[in-house]
């Protein structure tokens, strides 16, 4: 990314909101353990497919951990890159959309809208990075999984376009918290359900318009790179590289 | 003879059809009064007008929580354990007390699942209860709010300058 384009984004989300909120995966630390993807699908009501679904590439993840290989055993590596949506600022999903359910918040989150989307899949069509995924069936749980359902989220019905929200529905509580005390939300007060279960710490969240936030130290780091950077999508995810390549 | 008024009989027939099955599936739909119906005749107009008793000592969750709050019998007790009047209605708060059983009322307000709303946000920002809630200290049974509609929400939000972000709401 050019330093002028970099500027200019960062002046038009300044502008806009006053938190502008993003995320750095270390893969130097991310054991691919899987904890993330677990602590997501608990706190985001992600619909259970199981394995002729997920045969069928009908499978709900929010975010995944992706697995390479390199070498040859015995001497084989193993490398793994969790993915999730991108929330790109300029992102392809967007503008595809024929009813708006799939926008762009003042914060810079990629926004879908549930009770909007008509289910035409163009969006899904469009992501880069396969982070949005379609309900081909109505969600069920057996019982007495339904109990533990999180009332601060929609259970999508089928026909309906869901990913990953950064959590949206902690932001607005950590927001909601900071604005009853007449401040700005402080850094690593709102964790998305992954963020808060990675073990070894490789998920980090924070608001990229606060200067001193570790996001905002991160994201500056040598070893960050977007994912598919030359597509020009401005992720709001970095990555870290390995150390150890 | 038939033949020539087969074209109004069948429409007269298809009419007929279509007026039963729109009222079949409006009464499933409809709010009627019969469904609004509590387990005790509680009137607002007596607590909040005539007592003049504050909506958040029985809602008590309003200030610091999504949800407002039914009060537990037990809050109701406080009160009615003093009064010596014995009308079929507190005789059945009385009921309930002793059998150490809530009472089941109705559900009047209710938002879709797709709608995020938190009282607590909205008292902080000034709102009284009436703006939403209507005049509740005025009227004896309380009837089903008459619209929690998108934009009956916006329309306040625009005015007062709140957030108008789809993901304020909708979660």
């Amino acid at each position: 990314m050019s330093q002028d384009l970099q500027a200019t984004k960062e002046y038009s989300t300044k502008a806009a909101s006053s938190y502008k909120w993003e995320m750095v995966v270390d893969l130097d630390r991310c054991s691919g353990c899987e904890a993330c993807v677990v602590a997501c699908h608990a706190e985001n009501n992600i619909r259970i497919s199981g394995e002729k679904e997920a045969s069928e590439g009908r499978a709900i993840n929010w975010i995944r951990i992706e697995r390479y290989w390199e070498g040859d055993y015995p001497d084989v590596k193993v490398k793994f890159l969790p993915v999730m949506c991108q929330h790109c600022d300029d992102a392809p999903c967007e503008p595809v959309c024929p009813v708006y359910a799939s926008y762009h918040t003042p914060e810079g989150l990629n926004a879908q809208v549930y009770n909007r989307c008509i289910g035409v899949r163009y969006c899904g069509n469009n992501c880069p990075y396969v982070a949005r995924q379609f309900n081909w069936f109505d969600p069920h749980w057996d019982e007495p999984l339904a109990d533990q359902l999180n009332p601060d989220v929609s259970v999508r019905s089928g026909g309906v376009m869901e990913k990953c929200t950064f959590c949206v529905q902690r932001i607005r509580s950590g927001k909601e918290v900071a604005h009853k005390e007449g401040r700005r939300v402080r850094d690593g007060e709102i964790t998305p359900a992954c963020v808060q279960s990675c073990p070894t710490a490789a998920l980090i969240f924070g608001d990229r318009n606060d200067p001193d936030s570790r996001v905002s130290h991160l994201t500056k780091s040598r070893r960050g790179f977007h994912l598919m950077e030359s597509l020009g999508t401005h992720p709001a995810v970095t990555y870290l590289r390995r150390l150890s390549e | 003879m038939f033949g020539k008024f087969k074209g109004v009989i069948l429409a007269l027939l298809a009419g007929t059809v279509a007026t039963g099955i729109g009222a079949l599936y409006s009464i499933g739909s409809a709010d009627l009064p019969v469904q609004d119906r509590q387990p005790l005749r509680f009137s607002h107009r007596l607590h909040a007008g005539i007592l003049n008793i504050h909506c958040q000592f029985c809602h008590r969750y309003a200030t610091h929580s999504p949800v407002a709050g039914v009060p537990s019998v037990a809050l109701c007790q406080t009160c009615h354990e003093s009064l010596s009047e014995a009308t079929p209605d507190m005789n059945m708060l009385q009921i309930y007390w002793n059998d150490k059983r809530p009472i089941p009322w109705i559900r009047l307000q209710r938002l879709p699942d797709h709608v995020y709303f938190t009282h607590e946000m909205h008292l902080f920002a000034g709102l009284s209860c009436v703006s939403c809630h209507g005049k509740v200290d005025r009227m004896s049974g309380t009837p089903r709010a008459p619209t929690y509609e998108m934009g009956w929400c916006l329309t306040c939000h625009e005015q007062q300058g709140a957030s108008r972000d789809c993901w304020t709401c909708h979660k």
